[in-house]
């Protein structure tokens, strides 16, 4: 009852902290959440608008997902998700391939990239015991060095004057449109579901995603079962780094752009911890989770082009939701593992 | 010669003070127990409430203060979730983070620009906090060994129920130990917003309570080696701010690289460390 009690009153203080951030820019609460909703929901094009922000949420919230399974805490999804953009990008601009051929290589290359990024954070934490949240942060800033030197430098578009980009994607390598008649949202939704799918199936009907989740609930069982933890924990850990390379590489094929820019990612990876969290780390309920953050997203940059209530007010909503729903559902079991 | 040495010895103290702070409050979250993510976000909320509150008092002392409060604020909501809520201490720590992120880039948008701005806010100058850094080292090291709170709050951290069969409540040590820890996180976010760059900037903290952690995993939970992790990656902090487009051995390095160092290091320094000495026994469990 204590407990009910404590988690309703947090529940309302954090509706009222966000309703006095929302009073304080000048809007009425009431007024800014109608307009949030519309800019969420509101007609087709705001729905393909939400749609289109979900793509990148729905990847980096199944690698999040993925890892979470295996008891590891990616944060570096953000850091996976440029270097995949970037090296998809360098395949589709850099070589002459035909039309299938080429997206599908630009996939792979992003999904490889971003396997190679989260490697360091797996080999550590299975053979020194160094905590993945440390590493893949590190490798975050990293990414983010690395990206940057490469889009002023080695990868720059000749006429890019005043914004670092790539040169644009050959034809071959763009992600076709859902509809002919708008060109909003990409295929790129349909790819993150059929990947959720499929994770689906590997972790809950092979024997293989099992032994994942069995080192995950409790690895030291696991281990008494012959279910070799390091390796699991190492092949996890590339497998959620490729998810949101793949994230990175489906938008840079999907955006209007089909090229790769400076703050290419406004923070989908970050994002992607509170969507895989919302979904209690199961691939099916990532699909959910990820439109309700790609409403967040929309309905806020709705709400700031007609209100004075600035974008930011989402980060704050993420991190609450993140307190609210997934903090009270990951409750630690006594005499877990970890 | 003796001049570059002194250079480079006040460059480390002066960008490994934060780092220092942070450090020595992380571990005393950790050794009662409690793994803190929220560091950084403490470190943030410190920064801004210090920079905020000197800003509009025109006291750096009084910004400090505030630093201090607002940083065992936050782990205040720290303590609450993971003890009384029992939640997941990871998860806490990057809900609060967030958190913090979100806040502070909220609140600087709707505060007058002089928030940001080195000439106004009072500062105090850095190496003061430095020696404020050394001597809590000595102060936490004695207190763990040699006081009855200490050697406390140690037990809890090795084996909680141990310590409650002897009548220690776990509880309120943690509490304790994660409020300290934030308060100095706070007065760490302060010395970067008061003392080292005066003036608030958007994620001012940038991932230094995540190095702090690293410093203390490598320091090995122990106030002297995580002091001395932290002046070590202060260094590099540095480093990055002389080195820039200095050749070495001829070639010109770009600025990313000097910019990846501190962090590139921490990965190193992970990747080689050996765990020969093992983290608080119950770290997490509670």
């Amino acid at each position: 009852m204590k407990r009910v009690l404590t988690i309703l009153a947090l529940i309302i203080s954090a509706t009222a902290l966000i309703a006095v951030a929302v009073a304080s820019t000048g809007t009425p609460p009431g007024y800014a959440f109608i307009i949030f909703v519309q800019g969420a929901f509101g007609d087709k094009a705001q729905w393909m608008q939400t749609l289109s922000l979900t793509i990148p949420l729905l990847l980096t919230g199944l690698s999040v997902a993925v890892a979470l399974r295996a008891g590891l805490f990616n944060i570096g999804a953000e850091g996976q998700l440029l270097v995949g953009g970037l090296m998809g990008a360098w395949t589709g601009y850099a070589f002459v391939l035909p039309y299938g051929l080429h997206l599908g290589l630009v996939l792979i290359v992003g999904a490889l990239a971003g396997a190679i990024w989260a490697l360091p954070a797996g080999l550590i934490k299975a053979w020194r015991g160094g905590h993945e949240v440390i590493t893949t942060i590190m490798l975050n800033y990293l990414a983010l060095n690395l990206v940057n030197y490469l889009l002023n430098g080695p990868m720059r578009a000749v006429s890019a004057f005043n914004e670092p980009k790539t040169p644009e994607l050959m034809r071959s390598a763009w992600m076709p449109m859902l509809s002919f008649t708008d060109n909003s949202l990409s295929l790129g939704i349909l790819v993150g579901i059929f990947v959720a799918i499929g994770l689906w199936v590997w972790l809950f009907r092979t024997p293989n995603g099992y032994e994942t989740r069995a080192v995950g609930a409790n690895s030291n069982a696991a281990k008494a079962h012959g279910i070799s933890i390091s390796r699991t924990l190492i092949m996890t850990m590339a497998l959620s780094g490729a998810l949101a390379g793949l994230a990175g590489a489906v938008l840079v094929a999907g955006v209007p752009e089909h090229r790769f820019y400076r703050d290419f990612s406004p923070g989908y990876g970050f994002d992607g911890i509170a969507v895989g969290l919302l979904a209690g780390a199961n691939p099916l309920g990532v699909i959910p989770a990820a439109v309700v953050f790609g409403a967040v997203d929309s309905g806020t940059r709705y709400m700031e082009s007609l209100t004075s209530v600035p974008r930011d007010i989402a980060v704050v909503v993420r991190g609450l939701i993140i307190l609210g729903v997934a903090g009270l559902t990951w409750q630690r079991k006594k005499g877990s593992a970890k | 010669m003796t001049l570059l040495i002194q250079v480079w010895i006040l460059g480390m103290l002066r960008g490994g003070t934060s780092l220092m702070l942070t450090s020595l409050g992380g571990l005393l979250s950790e050794r009662s127990g409690v793994i803190n993510i929220g560091l950084e976000g403490m470190m943030l909320l410190g920064a801004f409430a210090g920079a905020v509150v000197s800003y509009f008092t025109k006291s750096a002392l009084l910004g400090l203060s505030a630093a201090v409060l607002a940083g065992g604020l936050l782990a205040y909501a720290h303590a609450l979730l993971t003890q009384r809520l029992k939640v997941e201490h990871v998860m806490s720590g990057i809900a609060l983070n967030l958190v913090a992120l979100g806040v502070t880039s909220f609140l600087l948008r709707r505060l007058p620009d002089g928030i940001g701005s080195f000439s106004k806010v009072p500062s105090v100058p850095w190496w003061s906090l430095t020696i404020v850094a050394c001597v809590l080292m000595g102060v936490i090291y004695v207190w763990l060994n040699y006081t009855p709170s200490g050697i406390r709050l140690q037990a809890v951290g090795n084996d909680a129920e141990k310590a409650a069969q002897v009548g220690i409540d776990p509880i309120k040590v943690r509490y304790f130990g994660v409020i300290a820890s934030g308060m100095l996180a706070g007065l760490g976010g302060g010395y970067l917003s008061l003392a080292q760059t005066p003036g608030f900037s958007v994620n001012m903290s940038s991932g230094r309570g995540y190095i702090a952690l690293a410093a203390l995993i490598l320091g090995r939970w122990n106030p002297f080696g995580a002091a001395a992790a932290a002046l070590a990656f202060g260094l590099f902090y540095q480093a990055e701010e002389w080195m820039q487009g200095t050749p070495i051995f001829g070639v010109q390095l770009p600025t990313e690289f000097w910019l990846s160092l501190p962090y590139l290091l921490t990965v190193i320094a992970l990747a080689g460390f050996r765990g020969r000495s093992k983290p608080p026994a119950d770290l997490g469990k509670t």
